[in-house]
């Protein structure tokens, strides 16, 4: 190459990588047109990106990336923060929410004051120490108990036919992991997999999930 | 659709969302494989590294700022990973894997074009390591001269001197392979 430019073959690289601003771009456009070295030095570069693109690689498989996925599932979710309750946070937003209305100089009664703060903290210790509560008794009752007189007789039956009968118990028998959610809720979609999470099974069918959310709800209406 | 950036999918991994984590994998695993494969020599090598190196920024997450330079910071991982396993399995240019081509039938591909595209790959493969990543990151992934940097820890002035050298010794050792093959068949002709 006898074009006096020492830089020019680095700048027809860059060129090539689209990596010039428009100032460099037009310098060489205009320095390419009288010299002819470079336009064959470009034209070599050109077939070598040809050559290159020839070079094909298989990708990796669809199986690979989902163990991949797996695999960092498990990293993430081992990393998790516990959702433990937070009494100090509790009352300091208590504390935040009185100081708010005795700034605000809102005229409440104070006994009435009193029992609302009261009840508001029975309740938030209630459910900080007591998760899933609610829901494991019932099940626990209804899946000791065989059917009484007065009750659906179908009851303890459903229960029997559950083909995965095995995830329920190992859902009792974890409390710790059973998420606390309303019973009043049957259809809410979240609970298949939080039951799939707390049956360490990951395998629950949505149609059992969907059976046992029926019975804890006839057991409520019932009532 | 709304997207998500890669940045605020690893900040939600961070948060303990392993949903983001596994769209993050999703998104990156199959470029990030094919380079591999390609620094590699192996598509073996290249999908089992591929896992390893989404195991090991999940496993350090933490420590990653997000700057919107993710896919660089993925391709820094994956070309340690490849150079330690270079480094284990001695490979050489003759050492090329014949599962690392695209298995899909190419009936019609020209035998010298085949050829050619066989002495490119021993081109690359003899390349110094840290020209050999700038060059396939360039050419096969399009990160910028930026991103390559952050990928290998390099200044910008660096990397394009890395690609501009890589070519050089390409084309090089493909003219010289021209020649050759000129020659030899010069001297056939002549016997």
């Amino acid at each position: 190459m006898t074009c006096d430019r020492t830089c020019c073959r680095e700048r027809l690289s860059e060129y090539v990588d689209g990596e010039l601003n428009s100032t460099e771009d037009r310098d060489l456009k205009a320095h390419l047109v009288h010299c002819e070295d470079c336009r064959r030095e470009l034209e070599q570069l050109a077939q070598l990106s040809i050559d290159l693109s020839g070079w094909e690689v298989g990708v990796p498989r669809d199986r690979s990336v989902d163990s991949a996925a797996r695999e960092v599932r498990k990293i993430v979710d081992s990393r998790s923060p516990p959702e433990v309750w937070d009494f100090p946070g509790s009352i300091a937003s208590l504390v935040a929410l009185v100081n708010r209305f005795w700034s605000a100089r809102v005229t409440v009664p104070v006994p009435a004051l009193v029992i609302g703060i009261s009840t508001l903290l029975i309740l938030t210790l209630h459910q900080g120490h007591n998760p899933g509560r609610v829901r494991e008794t019932r099940v626990v009752h209804y899946a000791s108990e065989p059917s009484k007189p007065g009750r659906r007789p179908d009851s303890f039956a459903i229960m029997e036919e559950w083909p995965n009968r095995q995830a329920l118990w190992g859902a009792v028998d974890e409390p710790d992991q059973t998420v606390n959610e309303p019973l009043s809720e049957p259809d809410e979609p979240s609970t298949a997999s939080s039951l799939a999470r707390s049956c360490g099974k990951g395998e629950v069918s949505s149609q059992t999930e969907r059976r046992k959310r029926r019975v804890v709800y006839d057991e409520s209406t019932e009532i | 659709m709304l997207e998500y950036t890669d940045d605020e999918l690893v900040l939600e991994a961070k948060r303990g969302r392993p949903d983001a984590a596994e769209s993050l994998v999703r998104r990156h695993a199959k470029a990030i494989g094919s380079y591999l494969c390609r620094l590699t020599g192996s598509f073996h090598d290249g999908e089992d590294l591929m896992q390893e190196t989404f195991a090991r920024f999940f496993g350090a997450v933490d420590g990653y700022q997000p700057e919107g330079k993710l896919r660089a910071y993925l391709y820094r991982i994956a070309s340690n990973l490849a150079r330690n396993r270079i480094k284990s399995t001695r490979m050489r240019s003759d050492e090329l894997d014949e599962t690392m081509a695209d298995p899909g039938p190419q009936p019609d591909e020209r035998a010298e074009t085949r050829e050619r595209i066989r002495a490119l790959q021993r081109a690359i493969a003899i390349l110094p390591q840290d020209q050999r990543e700038a060059l396939i990151l360039k050419t096969y992934h399009q990160l910028s001269y930026e991103e390559i940097s952050v990928a290998q820890d390099a200044s910008v002035s660096a990397v394009k001197v890395r690609v501009f050298r890589a070519r050089e010794s390409l084309r090089q050792g493909l003219s010289a392979r021209s020649a050759e093959k000129i020659r030899d068949e010069s001297t056939e002709g002549c016997s």
